[in-house]
């Protein structure tokens, strides 16, 4: 109690002085565009919905996300990952749409777009005008705005500004400096003049939200014929989605010898393409008698499957081990714990993946030999797909090591196998 | 060597008039001996009535039911004309006497007896373990103190080796204090079971076997790792650590049971073989019913051991990534 006595007095005394620096904090530009933010909802606010995805047992949602009209006949645009129950887990879910008014009907699935995380839907009874769709590229520094349903509360706008594309992302994506939250997913963001820039899709808090870019929405329109299909159709055109994408992005890295970075007279993979970053430190572990260098290089982005399974990601890190004080018997015991315990996390739950089957064998590539085990998985109702985690560790020496992992998620069997062969091919010693 | 010769010679024959004329036993219902009763020059008489020599508390024994007489040359029964007769294998007497050879057995009412001479042959003396066999040497203080050392600084170096931070003298505590309470308990159990079957604790000697078996336990789990290791043998580790299992078990049961139990070298290690078995099938199946179904992480196994232990040869990575299109086969559903 006393403690919140004081925090009182305390408060009480700074209140004024917090106030006027959230006075002097606020961007001109809010104090100045002279109630656009007004306007701009008062124009557009009825094109806003809210997505639920509704358990067909109880009837109760499930979740929660936002969409808009794209076209006067009902034609809506959300996050796949706002309706991936829907294919998920066909019969155990349904859709509805809720408009401004409280007014409700059912939402079908038209199309969709897993790798850009869009998802087209068509409201029974919906009419209304729709927002443009033109593919709007704003400056840097615009002002744009936010529509969605946050947490459930209501019909909210946020203002913010445009930063670019994100430089170094596998998927395009737009830099939004605002704050988006959970429940605004899948509503779009538009400028001043009402056009669509982009579609809410993810946050890092702090005001680093992220949107789909508009042109998306324009290409994935295109190329909806407007019939509904059954859900089994969509999880097929998932897994073709996925498939394309991979072959995508991994052909271009499988066409050339991956750039590889040195660590203490070991060549290991390194920054293999812009959209990978690495990071590293060292640990002077005193108590424990050895020395870590670690590097860490993975993707910033993966494609939502479900809610326990994402896709497109690539991870791998190296840890080299040395030591004077540790004998090789108790080093290589330590280095056998370590090699069992894998450094890279998979997700994924019974229904949706196998177990991984594994394979271990000693494997020499020039002058450097090396234990390895390669493990894969197989997405269960994706068929094609599948995660792949590569481990090795070198035997070159009787005090120092190294353990390089790679893990892969939702990549073709022989993308996995050539991937990693080529990954393990590119692991050198310089002595 | 199973067992030893004294009690096959019976010795000179003793003249009957000079010593009893031997023994009539009353058998119980697994036909072993459970009372027994020497027959004089008198004779014997056998029933209900309290007025016999061997009186029978059987309801279908008559009170004065038979008398067994020497006849000058040899023993023989007679019934005494009693309601349900005697019978001598399937023959049935009445009021008549019979001959009775040393060995013979008979019935009145529902109880069985049998006829042993003086000279009749004894089952061969059986040997006790005790004073004789491996274990005999771990009777003694001297290599009991030894086995004990030597077991102690097996767990010591074991957790030694497995451990790359500094020495830390509370662990080895924890794990020498965990190992003595294992031990313990498994030698105090079989003390107990060998104090029951023949009166002797034999702690010590229990304790030695014991400690040979955790020294056996730590040798074989480093020695399957680093063939594993050494011969690629990483997808039978399982399988090599299960059979070596069963095998010290069935070795450590064994040497228990041979200072504890009677029976003969063959029929004990059938006995270990089946204990064994059901131990390390226990084992197995805890081991299994406390695993995932399913898993998120890779689960492999996969030793790792100094390079100068390596003796197998290394694949190329073409030829071990050839190898592993396999893995699709093995994840088809």
């Amino acid at each position: 109690m006393a403690g919140s006595v004081r925090w009182g007095k305390i408060s009480r005394r700074y209140a004024a002085m917090v106030i006027l620096g959230l006075g002097l904090a606020v961007p001109p530009g809010v104090l100045a565009n002279g109630g656009e933010t007004e306007q701009v909802y008062a124009r557009f606010k009825d094109r806003v919905l809210q997505i639920q995805v509704l358990d067909l047992s109880s009837g109760s949602k499930t979740t929660i996300g936002s969409g808009f009209l794209v076209a006067p006949d009902g034609v809506v645009v959300t996050n796949f990952h706002v309706i991936a129950a829907l294919i998920n887990q066909p019969g155990r879910y349904r859709a509805e749409y809720v408009d401004q008014h409280g007014a409700r009907g059912p939402l079908s699935l038209v199309n969709l777009d897993v790798v850009h995380d869009l998802a087209v839907l068509r409201g029974n009874g919906l009419t209304g005008r729709p927002l443009e769709v033109s593919g709007t590229v704003p400056e840097k520094g615009e002002r744009l705005y936010a529509f969605g349903n946050p947490h459930d509360i209501g019909l909210t706008i946020v203002e913010g500004t445009y930063n670019g594309l994100l430089q170094r992302s596998l998927y395009e994506k737009i830099h939004f400096t605002g704050s988006i939250n959970p429940g605004m997913s899948g509503g779009p963001t538009v400028n001043a003049a009402g056009a669509l820039v982009g579609v809410n899709v993810s946050t890092a808090g702090n005001q680093l939200s992220f949107l789909v870019p508009a042109r998306f929405v324009a290409a994935l329109l295109a190329a909806s014929d407007q019939t509904v299909d059954a859900p089994e159709a969509f999880s097929s055109l998932v897994r073709r989605q996925l498939l394309a994408n991979q072959d995508q992005y991994l052909a271009p890295l499988l066409a050339q010898p991956f750039p590889t970075s040195v660590m203490n007279g070991y060549r290991l993979p390194g920054e293999l393409a812009s959209f990978i970053r690495c990071w590293g430190n060292t640990h002077p572990q005193e108590e424990k008698l050895y020395k870590v260098v670690f590097q860490s290089c993975a993707t910033e982005d993966e494609i939502f499957l479900g809610d326990h399974l994402k896709a497109g990601g690539i991870r791998f890190n190296h840890e080299f081990f040395s030591t004077i004080q540790l004998n090789p018997i108790r080093f290589y015991g330590f280095l056998e714990e370590n090699f069992s315990q894998p450094r890279i996390g998979f997700s994924g739950e019974e229904s949706n993946v196998s177990n991984f089957a594994c394979q271990t064998d000693f494997v020499a590539n020039g002058s450097l030999d090396s234990k390895v085990v390669l493990c894969l998985r197989r997405y269960k109702k994706l068929e094609g797909l599948y995660d792949a985690f590569l481990s090795a560790t070198t035997l070159v020496g009787p005090r120092e090591a190294v353990q390089t992992s790679l893990g892969l998620t939702g990549v073709s069997f022989e993308n996995a196998l050539s991937f990693s062969q080529r990954y393990l091919e590119s692991l050198h010693w310089n002595r | 060597m199973e067992s030893l010769d004294i009690g096959f010679d019976p010795g000179p024959r003793l003249e009957p008039a000079a010593a009893n004329f031997g023994y009539l036993e009353v058998l119980n219902r697994s036909g072993r001996t459970a009372q027994r009763f020497p027959i004089t020059a008198a004779g014997l008489t056998l029933g209900r009535g309290f007025g016999n020599d061997l009186i029978l508390d059987d309801p279908f024994v008559c009170p004065q039911h038979a008398r067994i007489i020497w006849n000058g040359e040899g023993l023989e029964v007679h019934d005494l004309g009693s309601v349900n007769g005697l019978s001598i294998g399937s023959v049935r007497l009445r009021q008549e006497g019979c001959h009775l050879p040393s060995g013979t057995s008979f019935r009145i009412g529902r109880t069985v007896l049998r006829y042993l001479a003086c000279d009749a042959p004894l089952l061969p003396t059986k040997l006790d373990r005790d004073a004789s066999g491996p274990q005999r040497w771990l009777g003694k203080a001297g290599v009991l103190g030894l086995v004990y050392l030597l077991t102690g600084s097996a767990l010591a170096l074991q957790l030694y080796f497995d451990s790359a931070e500094k020495f830390q003298s509370s662990m080895l505590a924890t794990s020498l204090v965990m190992a003595l309470s294992f031990g313990l308990v498994w030698t105090s159990l079989w003390s107990f079971v060998n104090r029951t079957l023949s009166h002797r604790w034999n702690f010590g000697i229990h304790s030695g076997i014991a400690c040979l078996g955790l020294f056996g336990a730590l040798a074989l789990n480093t020695l399957t790792g680093y063939a594993c290791f050494s011969l690629g043998l990483d997808p039978w580790h399982l399988y090599l650590s299960y059979g070596l299992a069963l095998i010290l078990v069935w070795w450590l049961v064994f040497m228990h049971l041979r200072l504890t139990a009677a029976g003969s070298s063959v029929s004990l290690i059938r006995t270990s073989a089946i204990v064994g078995v059901l131990l390390v099938g226990a084992a197995v199946l805890v081991n299994q019913s406390l695993e995932e179904d399913f898993s998120q992480t890779p689960e492999f196994q996969a030793s790792l051991k100094a390079p100068g232990f390596k003796v197998r040869g290394s694949l190329t990575p073409t030829a071990f990534f050839e190898d592993a299109g396999q893995l699709r086969d093995r994840l088809k559903p």
